[in-house]
């Protein structure tokens, strides 16, 4: 066989490979477990809406630890996926079923403050893309509007670009695996699964790791004086909209920070925290939860921002109280 | 653009095409070349003043060395000309913001403030590379070692032939320019396919891949035990290698296609017995540049001092190629420390000779081998990080060893710590293979078909499964 013909047959050879590569990312994903698989667990509980759920709670993993959505007197979800923005949450809304009366929106200051990065990253929605939702009219536009650059980019990938964009997932699986097998401070099952109160982390990490943790986590919370971007009041006032609409009651809470960071970043930062969303949220009709006092312990926290079993025994005592009040 | 995007798939495609439309020399190398000026203008349209400017003024003082009245002064003067107006663009584009900030910090040392708008100079891509790749052709030209170019198009070629034009090989005058002066045809073989593929997978699986964990290591080190900055050093070191010698073997074997014979950069570095010996496997174009036209001139010129004229040129040639890294003294320092490495070579010659009779052969090059391969590791360790802080921070926790492997609480799993595990040990184990059977590449070409298939089938699947999401700009590029 002449060298070129060789040449061509081993090029014909790798796409043949390519070809593969994408068969299997059409069909690994249903199987291959990572850390959005969560997601998938949402999405058909609320498709399902098995249990008739009236409250659903939003918010990052500290939402997921700090939560026990059992506790309400009312079937109610904790929606909560790590990293989860106030963006994702709201792609989430669109897919509430009609029996919700209450959505509790779990803050953070520091995510509350960025304007850059406070969307999602295209991981996050080819997931929940790859788990069959497909993004409303409504939705697309109300993000559309408050990220003109980063949304149009992610919503409007054909569905070619998502399947490969889906290969994060087995890269992914790789690490979630490694993880399992080496530390024994996870619940990923849980995690993955649990609807109601899907607490990670099983044991707190030491004082000296907690020490550097606290200090990573105050000095990203640059100046103590805190604002809320531009971006994260717009979707707030977005949700709100949403939730009034539709005669849904929103209740938007502030969790308690470890001590430590709260040392750092001092209580008038609190305050302003609490002033300015207060002020955000009851503009829109719906009721702002301080929580940020409910404990100031280091012995409530995992680890920087994480809350152990009664610290999340706590807040939600607080969440249910305010949702009962209403 | 990056040979691996669609851009250069289409560029390539043209100019294929270009080239067959005619077998002339002089046709095929105004075509190369009109491309090679499109591709670096892909960058910026504006850059390619200074290849040109490169061009028309190692070209002229060429022709000036040439004329029948020159005598050996006026060479010379010209020869000082060249190199001031050569390394004078290269200072202005790539280091005046560091001089400028080092001015001002003493300035403000001595309690002066001034009051002057800072330049931002955008760095013109590949211009540490193609300068030093003209200067080679002035310089041999006036030492006589090649004759005068005196075709305008062979030259221009020879300084931005575009393969190797952004990130190298460094091309000899000696070895490029009586290529372009035989036909040039094209060739597709089997090994210059499997040498591109072998590229991109180093560059785009390997060295992407690792980069996440790696640039996650670097930017949260507080806090990070030992066995993390460990692994983030070897990280990047293979990251480093695989971007660095991934795209000198795409460069290569794109070279070969079009007929062109680019020198090899990279001869297994990491089995390296001694820091010299690590630079003469290691980026070789610009190591033995280095040492031809930097390190043998101070040699012979501080020759009074004898060894330590030895000692002190090995230490100032490798400040100069930190430097040539980047405008920051953590390069600096990185040369630093390999020249002192080298100039140690010198008064422990003797002893080290003493060492290895009294050991058994292997014993002797493993200890060895595992020493200068740490040695490297700390060195890199300074060459990536931002700051001397960071640097000295990480360097003080690799050598004293806290035995702490606990990686919980670190959030390595969201920075792909266990996935970049994997690629380290798969190129370790690649790594090894090659140095016992030799290059990947050649044991494939006589490798059954079925082996073959296999590995062209799977590099395909590896390739579109593994992906990365974002790309990772060729470190290489920013030097």
């Amino acid at each position: 066989m002449g060298e070129p013909i060789r040449v061509l047959s081993l090029v014909l050879a790798v796409l043949a490979g390519v070809v593969a590569g994408l068969i299997i990312l059409a069909f690994s994903y249903a199987y291959v477990p990572n850390d959005l698989e969560r997601v998938s667990t949402l999405l058909r509980a609320l498709d399902a809406n098995e249990d008739q759920v009236e409250v659903v709670v939003f918010g990052s993993s500290i939402a997921m630890g700090g939560v026990d959505a059992g506790q309400f007197p009312v079937p109610a979800y904790n929606l909560g996926t790590t990293g989860q923005t106030l963006a994702q949450a709201r792609l989430l809304i669109q897919e509430l079923p009609p029996t919700v009366n209450t959505i509790i929106l779990v803050l953070e200051a520091m995510s509350l403050e960025m304007n850059q990065g406070n969307f999602m990253v295209p991981d996050v929605y080819n997931a929940y893309w790859m788990n069959g939702l497909r993004i409303e009219e409504v939705t697309r536009n109300d993000l559309e509007e408050i990220f003109p650059d980063a949304a149009p980019r992610i919503f409007s990938m054909s569905s070619f670009d998502q399947l490969l964009h889906s290969r994060w997932n087995l890269m992914q699986a790789i690490n979630r695996g490694g993880r399992g097998l080496v530390t024994d401070n996870l619940e990923l099952e849980r995690a993955a699964t649990d609807l109601f109160y899907p607490y990670t982390y099983t044991k707190s990490i030491t004082p000296e790791k907690m020490h550097v943790a606290v200090n990573r986590y105050a000095s990203l919370i640059r100046d103590d004086t805190f604002e809320v971007s531009s971006s994260n009041e717009a979707i707030i006032r977005q949700i709100a909209s949403y939730a009034r609409e539709r005669s849904i009651h929103l209740i938007a809470a502030m969790p308690p920070s470890h001590p430590g960071v709260q040392e750092a970043t001092g209580d008038q930062y609190r305050v302003q925290v609490v002033e300015k969303l207060t002020r955000i949220v009851e503009e829109e009709g719906g009721q702002f939860v301080d929580g940020t006092q409910v404990f100031y312990d280091e012995k409530y926290f995992i680890d920087a921002a994480h809350f152990g079993h009664d610290g999340a025994m706590l807040f939600t005592r607080r969440l249910v109280d305010a949702w009962q009040e209403h | 653009m990056l040979f691996y995007t669609p851009e250069f798939l289409i560029f390539s495609l043209l100019l294929v095409a270009a080239l067959l439309i005619s077998q002339h020399a002089t046709y095929r190398k105004t075509v190369l070349l009109l491309f090679s000026y499109v591709f670096y203008m892909w960058w910026n349209p504006a850059f390619i003043l200074l290849i040109l400017y490169s061009t028309g003024l190692n070209y002229l003082v060429g022709l000036k060395f040439g004329s029948p009245t020159a005598s050996d002064a006026t060479k010379k003067t010209w020869l000082i000309v060249a190199l001031v107006l050569n390394l004078g663009m290269l200072a202005a584009f790539k280091y005046f913001g560091f001089f400028e900030d080092n001015l001002l910090y003493f300035m403000k040392l001595f309690g002066y403030e001034p009051h002057w708008t800072t330049v931002n100079i955008i760095l013109p891509v590949g211009i540490s590379f193609y300068t030093f790749q003209a200067m080679n052709y002035t310089i041999d030209v006036y030492r006589g070692k090649i004759p005068i170019c005196r075709s305008p198009l062979d030259f221009a070629l020879f300084v931005s032939f575009f393969p190797q034009l952004i990130a190298g090989p460094i091309v000899r005058a000696s070895e490029f320019i009586p290529q372009l002066q035989k036909d040039v045809r094209m060739s597709v073989r089997e090994h210059d396919f499997w040498l591109i593929l072998k590229g991109l997978f180093k560059k785009v699986i390997i060295a992407d891949n690792i980069a996440v964990f790696v640039d996650y290591v670097f930017a949260n080190h507080q806090g990070m035990p030992s066995s993390i900055i460990w692994l983030a050093a070897i990280g990047f070191t293979i990251q480093i290698y695989c971007d660095f010698s991934g795209y000198t073997d795409m460069a290569i074997g794109i070279g070969r296609i079009l007929g062109f014979e680019l020198p090899i950069n990279f001869r297994k570095p990491f089995f390296s017995g001694s820091i010299s010996e690590f630079w003469r496997k290691w980026h070789i174009s610009l190591s033995s540049w280095i040492n031809e036209y930097v390190f043998m001139p101070m040699v012979l010129a501080m020759r009074h001092l004898a060894n330590f004229g030895i000692m002190l040129a090995a230490v100032l040639t490798f400040c100069l190629v930190g430097l040539w890294h980047g405008p920051a003294w953590t390069f600096v320092v990185f040369g630093l420390l390999h020249g002192l490495a080298i100039a140690a070579e010198v008064p422990t010659k003797r002893i080290r000779k003493r060492i290895r009779k009294k050991l058994p052969e292997k014993v002797h090059r493993r200890i060895v081998v595992t020493t200068t391969l740490i040695f490297i590791l700390i060195t890199f360790i300074v060459f990536r990080a931002p700051d001397f802080r960071t640097a000295g921070s990480m360097v003080k926790r690799f050598i004293l060893f806290d035995f702490n492997f606990s990686i919980t609480g670190l959030n390595l799993g969201y920075a792909a710590f266990f996935s970049s595990l994997c690629l380290m040990a798969l190129f370790t184990l690649l790594h090894l293979f090659s140095n016992k059977k030799g290059s990947i590449d050649d044991w494939l070409v006589a490798a059954p078909k079925s082996t073959k298939l296999l590995f062209a089938v799977g590099t395909g699947v590896f390739l579109t499964v593994f992906w990365p999401l974002s790309q990772t700009p060729f470190i290489y590029f920013q030097f």
